[in-house]
C-alpha cells in the first residue's frame, strides 16, 4: 500500500470551520421554542433538604417572570437505577439525581429551573434557597479511616467507609492490589521511602458541558458534548426505563474533555426528563464552577513508595500503596501504582489502592489516569534513588530497564525507551549537567535540569465503520467516536484515503452520532488504533469491492481483467496494460451501479492481544529556573522523546503532545480545586497554564510501528504527554534548589522556604 | 434586596440596543442583564464567539468592540449601545480567511477548537495595539529607545505575555504565537 498521506502534515480536516466561527458544539445548536435550564446545586457536603424549604423555594421560583417549570426531588419522575455493570467498576453514579433528600456533597444537584430565557431562569434559580439539617460531613480519606463506618443506605446506593478495589475499570489484568517476589522486602544497602501527594485536579475543558434534549413521537434525541455516545446512550435508556432505539446521542464537536464529559450524565437526564415534561426542547449548559461538582475530577492521593537496591542501584524490592478518595455514591479509584508493576526491573513488587468514600463529588478520569501521579511518586522516588547511589538519573534507569512485562509474563510488542534517553540526553545536551544541586546558576536564580520516563498502555477495542459512497465517487466513513481535538477526523481520513487509494478530497469521516456504528468512549489513548483499525478494514474493503465491481461489470474498461491486476493510488486505477483511469471518471459512467455495492458497514474486532504486552514510552527532560526571592519556577525548556508506534500526523501529533505536558506543567506548579478544608465550598480559582508559562518545545518521535497492536502500527497519544511530567519538574526543581519537594502542586510558599544543608534527604 | 421588587413586580422592562455587527446594523429588545456574550449567540445566533467560564477568566469569549478588545461575557450588552462590534465571524473577507485565521490553520494553533475564537480575536486586536505602540510587561526588557518610542518588536516573548489572558486547555500556546508571529513577519516585509 502506498503510503502517501499517512505521515504528512496535513492540516485538520474541520479546521477552516474552527477558525472562522463557523464549528459547531453543542451549545451552539438552535431550536425553534427553545427553552433554558439552569441547575441549582447543594450548599453543604452533608446532611438533609428540609421539605418544606424546597415547596417553598419551588413555589418562589415558579412564580417569577418566564419560569416555565422547576423539577426538583418532591416531583421528579421516578428513574431508573442503572444496572450494576455501569456502575460496579465505571464511576456512573449508583444514586439517580433528585431521588432523596439527603446531601451526599457540596454541588449536588437539587433543582432545574426551566425558563424562556437564561437570564430568567438564572435569575430564578438564584431564588431557589432552602434550608438544610447539617451533620457531619467526612471530607477526606483520613477523616473516614478515623471514623466509624456507617451502614449502607438505600439498598447500597449510599455506601461509607473505604474498600480495597480489585481492578482498574473493565480491564480485570491491571490489579490494583497485586504483588511478586517474598513476602519480606530484602535488607539493602539503598533504601529510599517517602511519601507523596497529589491535590485535587480538574479537567477544565474550556467547553462548558452543554446538552439540548427534545423529544418527539416518544423518541429522545439529546445533543451533548459527550465522549461516550454509546456509553450516554445506555444510561440514559436505563434511567429512563425506555430502548436504546428510541434515543439518539449527537456529540457534535467537543470542546476538549481530558477525562471528563463522560460517566456523570445526571444532568443530562434531568434536562430529558424536563425537555418531557414541557414538551419543548430544553438547552442546559453548566456553569464554571458546575463543572467541578457534576463532570468528575482527579481524586487527591497520598502515596508511599519504597524502593529497595543494591549499592550499584539495581532495585530489589518496589512498594507502591496509595490511599485515595471516591464519593459516597459511586466507584472510581485514581489508579496510580499501576505502571510501578512494570516500568522498573523488580524482583519483589507489592502494589495496593485503597479508596475512601468521602462527602465529595464523584471523581473519574482524567488525562493519565494512575500515571499522572503515579509516575510523580515513582520517577521522584527514582530521582532520589539515584542521589542515594550516587548515578546519573539516566543510568540509574537504564541499568533497571524492564526487558519484559513483569506483571504479565509477556513480552513487549516493541519498546524503544533506551532510545528515547539516548536521543532525549543527546538533543537536550544533558552531559553538560553538573549533577549535584544547587550547582547551576543563570542571571541570579537557581537552575536545575530534571528527567522522568513517561509510560502509558497501548490500548485497542473493538469499533464499528460505516462506507457510504455516493454517485460521484465520494466516500464516507462514519464511526459513533468523537471529535475533542484529538484530531480524529483528520487522522481517519489520512488513513481511509491511503486505504482505499483515493485522494483527501474524496473522502471524508464523520464522527458524533449514536446512529453510526459503535465506538469506545474516546479516552485511554485508544481512539487511533480502535478507530483506526476499524478504518482501515473499511476502506480495505472498499478498495476490494471496487475493483471486483469493474472487472464484473461490463460495461467497464476493466471487465474481465483480474481484479488484482487494478493497481489503486490517489483516486486512479491503474494497470500495466492501459492508461490511468481516474475513479471520479469512472463514478461518471458507472457511478449508479456503484453506489449500493460500496455502501456497507464493518466491525473490527480489539485484535489479538494475548501475545505481548502493547506499552508506550517516553523520556522528559526538562529545565527550570527558580527564583527563591520571589517562590517562582519557570519551566524554560522541555524536550521530550517518545516510543508510541507510528505517527499518522506529525503536525497533529506533536501539538497534542506539547498539550500534555503542558496539561502536566500545571499539575506540577499551578492545579488545585480550592475547597475549603472545613465547609467544602470552592473559595477561590483554579489557576491554569496560560501562553506565558509554556517551556520552548522540542519533541521528537522514535516513530516505529507497533504492528502486533493494530494494522496501521500506532499506539494513542493522548496521555503519555503528560505522564513523567510533574515528576521531571519537581526532579529539576531539587537539582536547582536542593529541596525535594513532594507534595503538589508546588508552590511558591514551598519554594521561597530557605534552603537548609542537609535537611532534606 | 430592594431591587428585587421590580423583578418580582411582573416582566423587566426591555431595553432597546443597537449595534453594528461585523458590519451590519442590528437594533434588539433586550433583557437589560443580557451579557453582549447571550446577545450574539441566544439572541442573533452568532455563535462563533464561545462562553467558557462566563466571568473573564479564560479569553474563549473575546471579541472587539470598537477595536478594543473586551469579554464579552462580563461587557452588559446595552452598555455598549451604538458600538462597532467585530466577531470571528467578520474576520474572513466572503469566504477568504484572513492571515491570522490561515496561519492558524497552517499552524495548527488549536485542537478542539473551542478557545479558538477567542484567541483569534484577541490575537487580531493585539496586534493593532502593538502597531500603536502600546506596551506590556515584557516590553521593558527591551532597550530604552525601544521603550520610550513603542517600536519594539513582537517577539514570542510579547506574544506570550500579550496573549495570557486567553487559556487553552489543549495547549496549543506554541502553535499558536508561531501563527501570530507569521503574520507579523508577513505584515513587516
Amino acid at each position: 500500500m502506498p503510503a502517501e498521506l499517512i505521515g504528512t502534515e496535513v492540516n485538520r480536516v474541520e479546521g477552516r470551520d474552527k477558525v472562522t466561527g463557523a464549528a459547531l458544539y453543542t451549545a451552539d445548536h438552535a431550536f425553534p421554542e427553545l427553552l433554558h435550564a439552569v441547575l441549582v446545586q447543594t450548599e453543604i457536603p452533608c446532611g438533609r433538604v428540609s421539605s418544606l424549604s424546597l415547596q417553598n423555594a419551588t413555589e418562589r421560583a415558579s412564580s417569577q417572570p418566564g419560569v416555565v417549570y422547576v423539577l426538583m426531588p418532591l416531583n421528579c419522575p421516578a428513574l431508573q437505577e442503572l444496572p450494576r455493570e455501569l456502575t460496579f467498576d465505571l464511576p456512573l453514579e449508583r444514586r439517580p439525581p433528585l431521588s432523596d433528600l439527603t446531601v451526599q456533597h457540596v454541588g449536588q444537584h437539587l433543582a432545574m429551573i426551566v425558563a424562556t430565557t437564561f437570564e430568567k431562569a438564572t435569575y430564578a434559580a438564584s431564588l431557589f434557597t432552602v434550608d438544610y439539617e447539617p451533620e457531619v460531613a467526612l471530607l477526606s480519606a483520613k477523616a473516614v479511616l478515623a471514623a466509624p463506618v456507617e451502614p449502607d443506605a438505600k439498598g447500597g446506593q449510599i455506601r461509607h467507609g473505604s474498600y480495597l478495589p480489585d481492578h482498574f475499570v473493565k480491564l480485570e489484568e491491571e490489579k490494583l492490589q497485586d504483588a511478586r517476589g517474598e513476602t519480606q522486602a530484602p535488607a539493602t544497602p539503598l533504601h529510599v521511602q517517602s511519601t507523596y501527594t497529589t491535590p485535587i485536579n480538574a479537567h477544565y475543558p474550556i467547553e462548558l458541558s452543554a446538552c439540548i434534549a427534545h423529544w418527539q413521537d416518544g423518541s429522545l434525541t439529546v445533543h451533548d458534548s459527550t465522549r461516550w455516545i454509546y456509553g450516554e446512550r445506555s444510561a440514559l435508556a436505563a434511567y429512563l426505563n425506555m430502548p436504546e432505539e428510541k434515543i439518539r446521542v449527537l456529540s457534535p464537536l467537543v470542546g476538549g474533555a481530558f477525562g471528563s464529559k463522560s460517566f456523570l450524565w445526571m444532568h443530562v437526564v434531568l434536562t430529558a426528563l424536563a425537555s418531557r415534561e414541557v414538551r419543548r426542547p430544553v438547552k442546559l449548559v453548566l456553569t464554571r464552577d458546575q463543572m467541578f461538582s457534576s463532570t468528575g475530577h482527579r481524586p487527591r492521593t497520598e502515596q508511599s513508595l519504597d524502593l529497595h537496591a543494591s549499592a550499584d542501584g539495581r532495585i530489589e524490592s518496589t512498594e507502591h500503596h496509595t490511599l485515595t478518595e471516591t464519593s459516597t455514591v459511586a466507584h472510581f479509584c485514581e489508579p496510580a501504582g499501576l505502571s510501578t508493576r512494570f516500568l522498573y526491573e523488580s524482583p519483589r513488587m507489592v502494589v495496593s489502592h485503597r479508596a475512601a468514600r468521602i462527602n465529595s463529588p464523584t471523581p473519574c478520569f482524567m488525562r493519565g489516569p494512575g500515571e499522572a501521579p503515579g509516575l510523580f511518586a515513582l520517577e521522584v522516588a527514582m530521582d532520589e534513588l539515584a542521589y542515594a547511589a550516587n548515578l546519573d538519573p539516566i543510568e540509574l534507569r537504564s541499568r533497571n530497564h524492564a526487558a519484559m512485562d513483569q506483571a504479565s509474563g509477556k513480552p513487549w510488542s516493541t519498546k524503544h525507551l533506551l532510545e528515547c534517553y539516548a536521543q532525549g540526553a543527546e538533543r537536550f545536551g544533558w552531559s553538560s549537567r553538573s549533577p549535584a544541586p544547587r550547582s547551576m546558576q543563570r542571571k541570579g536564580v537557581q537552575v536545575g535540569w530534571g528527567v522522568a520516563t513517561a509510560t502509558y498502555p497501548g490500548r485497542r477495542m473493538a469499533a464499528g465503520c460505516r462506507v457510504t459512497t455516493d454517485g460521484d465517487g465520494n466516500v464516507t466513513f462514519s464511526s459513533a467516536t468523537h471529535e475533542v481535538g484529538n484530531g480524529v477526523r483528520t487522522v481517519m481520513t489520512q488513513v481511509a484515503a491511503d486505504a482505499a487509494g483515493l485522494p483527501l478530497d474524496q473522502v471524508t469521516f464523520q464522527s458524533g452520532d449514536s446512529t453510526f456504528p459503535g465506538a469506545p468512549y474516546s479516552g485511554a489513548s485508544q481512539t487511533t488504533a480502535t478507530v483506526g483499525s476499524a478504518v482501515f478494514l473499511a476502506a480495505q474493503t472498499w478498495q476490494e469491492r471496487f475493483r471486483q465491481s469493474l472487472v464484473e461489470m461490463e460495461n467497464s474498461t476493466f471487465h474481465r481483467l483480474d481484479a488484482s491486476a487494478l493497481k489503486m493510488e490517489g483516486g486512479f486505477v491503474n494497470t500495466a496494460s492501459r492508461d490511468a483511469l481516474s475513479v471520479r471518471s469512472i463514478f461518471s459512467t458507472l457511478g449508479p451501479a456503484l453506489v449500493d455495492k460500496l455502501t456497507f458497514d464493518v466491525q473490527s474486532t480489539a485484535g489479538d492481544q494475548e501475545k505481548f504486552a502493547f506499552q508506550s514510552f517516553g523520556a522528559q527532560f526538562c529545565e527550570v529556573e527558580v527564583d527563591e526571592e520571589i517562590g517562582r519556577a519557570t519551566v524554560t525548556r522541555w524536550t521530550g522523546v517518545f516510543d508510541c508506534g507510528r505517527v499518522l500526523n506529525p503536525k497533529l501529533a506533536r501539538n497534542q503532545i506539547m498539550g500534555g505536558i503542558t496539561f502536566g506543567l500545571g499539575m506540577a506548579l499551578l492545579e488545585q480545586v480550592p475547597y475549603d478544608a472545613k465547609t467544602a465550598q470552592l473559595i477561590g480559582e483554579y489557576y491554569l497554564p496560560t501562553h506565558a508559562d509554556r517551556p520552548e518545545f522540542d519533541i521528537h518521535f522514535i516513530d516505529a510501528p507497533d504492528y502486533a497492536l493494530d494494522p496501521i502500527g500506532v499506539r494513542g497519544i493522548g496521555e503519555i504527554g503528560t505522564c513523567g511530567v510533574p515528576a521531571a519538574i519537581a526532579n529539576a526543581i531539587f537539582h536547582a534548589t536542593g529541596k525535594r519537594l513532594r507534595d503538589l502542586p508546588i508552590t511558591l510558599e514551598q519554594l521561597m522556604t530557605p534552603y537548609e544543608e542537609g535537611a532534606v534527604r | 434586596m430592594s431591587s428585587n421588587d421590580q423583578y418580582e413586580a411582573g416582566d423587566l422592562c426591555e431595553t432597546q440596543t443597537s449595534l453594528r455587527i461585523n458590519g451590519e446594523a442590528v437594533t434588539v429588545k433586550i433583557d437589560p442583564r443580557t451579557t453582549l456574550l447571550d446577545l450574539l449567540r441566544e439572541t442573533l445566533h452568532l455563535t462563533g464567539t464561545k462562553k467558557g467560564c462566563d466571568h473573564g477568566l479564560c479569553g474563549a469569549c473575546t471579541l472587539s468592540v470598537d477595536g478594543e478588545r473586551v469579554l464579552s461575557c462580563l461587557t452588559l450588552a446595552a452598555s455598549v449601545d451604538g458600538s462597532e462590534i467585530l466577531t470571528v465571524e467578520g474576520l474572513a473577507d466572503k469566504g477568504n480567511l484572513s492571515e491570522l485565521q490561515q496561519a492558524f490553520l497552517d499552524h495548527d494553533g488549536f485542537q478542539c477548537g473551542y478557545c479558538t475564537p477567542g484567541q483569534i480575536s484577541s490575537a487580531h486586536a493585539m496586534m493593532q495595539e502593538h502597531a500603536r505602540g502600546d506596551l506590556s510587561m515584557v516590553s521593558f526588557e527591551g532597550t530604552r529607545d525601544e521603550v520610550t518610542t513603542g517600536r519594539m518588536e513582537l517577539s514570542d516573548h510579547e506574544i506570550r505575555e500579550r496573549m495570557a489572558g486567553n487559556i487553552c486547555r489543549c495547549g496549543a500556546y506554541a502553535n499558536i504565537v508561531t501563527a501570530v508571529h507569521a503574520v507579523e513577519r508577513g505584515a513587516r516585509r
